[in-house]
């Protein structure tokens, strides 16, 4: 499954992430996880959210310039080893890895590796080949992050 | 200045800083253009970089910047602002 990523083009000074947060809780649009990279005076935030086109759309309309990327969401265990047994498999077939990053779901039980790769219908097929499970946006909302009650 | 991905508005900043004028060039981006990819950004700009260096001899700092931010009042559209003092 494929998900999609928020990325917004954002000049690099105070208040651009402010900006763009306070837009998406105006329209009740819940974050997921998030990454900023900078090249000095501009960067690109990328956010994973639970209704992208929603989002991109509020976003749009107050000015910003977005884009919504196709990503992979792969769900790997959180312990020692899950990421590893991942990305050992993208190195063996040799797909790059254009930007990463993940996020805990539940505590020693499950977390998500968000993948930015070239060949994205070839990885997809690849990861659950195999026996990784990948996301979409609608399975990427129904989970919970974490279970505060558990602990 | 026909480079994909520039805007349509630009700005000049010329600055002093110690005994040396500084010329920054403020470009607004092309919305279509923006695939959320930085290494795209970074290639634009050191293309409108290399660019303004083939044209004027010196080279500028380039910041790209979100389209319509470069606001333009009515009348004769500004493009040189000049903040050297003397």
């Amino acid at each position: 499954m494929i998900a999609y990523q928020l990325s917004i083009f954002a000049e690099n000074k105070p208040g651009m992430l402010a900006r763009v947060t306070g837009i998406l809780a105006k329209a009740r649009i819940s974050i997921r996880a998030t990454t900023i990279s900078t090249a000095d005076t501009f960067g690109v935030i990328n956010l994973i959210v639970d209704d992208p086109e929603g989002a991109e759309k509020v976003l749009i309309g107050a000015g910003m310039t977005v884009h919504l990327r196709r990503v992979l969401a792969v769900l790997i265990p959180d312990q020692p080893g899950g990421l590893d047994k991942l990305t050992q498999l993208l190195f063996r077939q040799g797909i790059n890895i254009n930007n990463a990053y993940g996020f805990v779901l539940e505590c020693s039980e499950k977390a998500v590796f968000v993948v930015d790769v070239d060949s994205i219908e070839r990885t997809e097929k690849l990861v659950e080949k195999n026996g990784f499970t990948t996301l979409d946006t609608e399975a990427l909302s129904a989970i919970e992050p974490f279970h505060y009650m558990k602990y | 200045m026909e480079i994909p991905g520039v805007g349509t508005t630009f700005l000049i900043l010329l600055d002093r800083e110690g005994f040396n004028d500084v010329m920054t060039v403020k470009v607004e981006i092309d919305r279509k253009y923006f695939s959320g990819d930085l290494k795209q950004l970074e290639g634009l700009r050191n293309t409108i970089r290399e660019e303004l260096k083939n044209d004027i001899l010196i080279t500028p700092r380039v910041d790209l910047v979100q389209p319509n931010s470069i606001t333009q009042g009515e009348g004769k559209a500004v493009r040189v602002i000049d903040n050297r003092k003397d």
